[in-house]
């Protein structure tokens, strides 16, 4: 019965990345992410994620900063962290996240700073909405691994 | 992390683990067989890989890719400290080479190295499309691969360039 617990747990996050698949959230190069997960690297993919939160975080800290500034004259910076963040984005396959950065680049390449200012407020709030989801991801994955590990006492 | 295999399979049709598995190519690459002697790694079967990207998520992932392919790695952050490390002896087989970065580029470190004489396989790594890298390839790249890196795109690469183990 505790198995049951287990193959519950599979079955809820497979829906939660049905989910993001569907919802364009994530795409392919997620997957590509989960093939290079093995025993000899067995928290790759969060280790991974991990990386990509941290950067995330400094880049948007530097494009709000650059914006905010009363001054703010410097489209081509602006440009240089979004071509970061799309790189990274990418790289894990948050599919929207890099959409936005895409539409946020158009903006900075017309010196629109109206525009980039809403298209941060869309890169925090989707970067915000894949950050949740991946870890309640990573909450079911870490579950279902105890889960699993539950084994039935000896019988002597 | 154990993705359900009905998930996988449905986008899974470029990506095939028998592709790391399969070992193609001759023993010796065109770099290899038009290397001077004496100037090979120490030992012949060991394929070494350089990774000289600035983004630290690239930099684990294409190790990891690497890896699998049962290359070693290092690693380096920009085109300055590739560039350092070859003037200091250090040869590689492959050379993974992102384009933008500080202190000194892609496009800059491949020049470079090439007016050194280094003959290493370098890849150009990098988000532009093919219709912008023409500067890049002009700087001495064998072969240029559009960002994100895929087991497809490194197994192609391996295989083009006799790279396989």
């Amino acid at each position: 019965m505790l198995g049951l617990g287990a193959d519950r747990l599979r079955a809820d996050m497979n829906r939660l990345l049905a989910f993001l698949f569907h919802q364009g959230v994530l795409d392919e190069q997620f997957l590509q992410l989960q093939q290079l997960q093995d025993e000899s690297s067995p928290n790759f993919v969060s280790e991974v994620v991990n990386i990509y939160f941290h950067e995330s975080e400094k880049l948007l800290r530097n494009l709000r900063s650059l914006l905010m500034d009363r001054e703010f004259s410097d489209y081509k910076k602006i440009g240089i962290h979004l071509n970061q963040f799309m790189g990274s984005s990418s790289s894990i396959g948050a599919k929207r996240v890099r959409n936005v950065c895409v539409a946020f680049r158009a903006a900075s390449e017309q010196n629109n700073r109206a525009g980039c200012l809403r298209a941060l407020e869309l890169l925090e709030h989707e970067y915000c909405f894949l950050k949740n989801k991946l870890h309640e991801l990573f909450q079911i994955e870490q579950q279902r691994v105890l889960a699993a590990g539950v084994r039935y006492p000896m019988q002597n | 992390m154990q993705i359900a295999n009905s998930l996988s399979v449905l986008i899974q049709q470029q990506i095939s683990s028998h592709e790391l598995e399969h070992n193609t190519g001759s023993a010796d690459s065109t770099y290899r067989s038009s290397c001077p002697k004496g100037k090979t790694n120490k030992m012949a079967n060991r394929i070494m890989a350089l990774i000289v990207d600035d983004n630290l998520l690239n930099q684990r992932i294409h190790s990891t890719l690497l890896n699998k392919h049962g290359i070693e790695t290092e690693v380096m952050g920009n085109g300055k400290e590739a560039v350092d490390a070859h003037f200091s002896g250090k040869k590689f087989d492959l050379i993974l080479m992102d384009r933008d970065m500080p202190v000194m580029n892609g496009i800059q470190a491949t020049r470079k190295l090439r007016e050194m004489g280094v003959r290493s396989i370098i890849v150009g790594v990098s988000s532009h499309s093919s219709e912008q890298v023409k500067e890049f390839m002009e700087a001495g790249l064998n072969d240029y691969q559009e960002k994100p890196l895929t087991l497809t795109k490194l197994t192609s690469i391996l295989q083009r360039w006799n790279l396989s183990l």
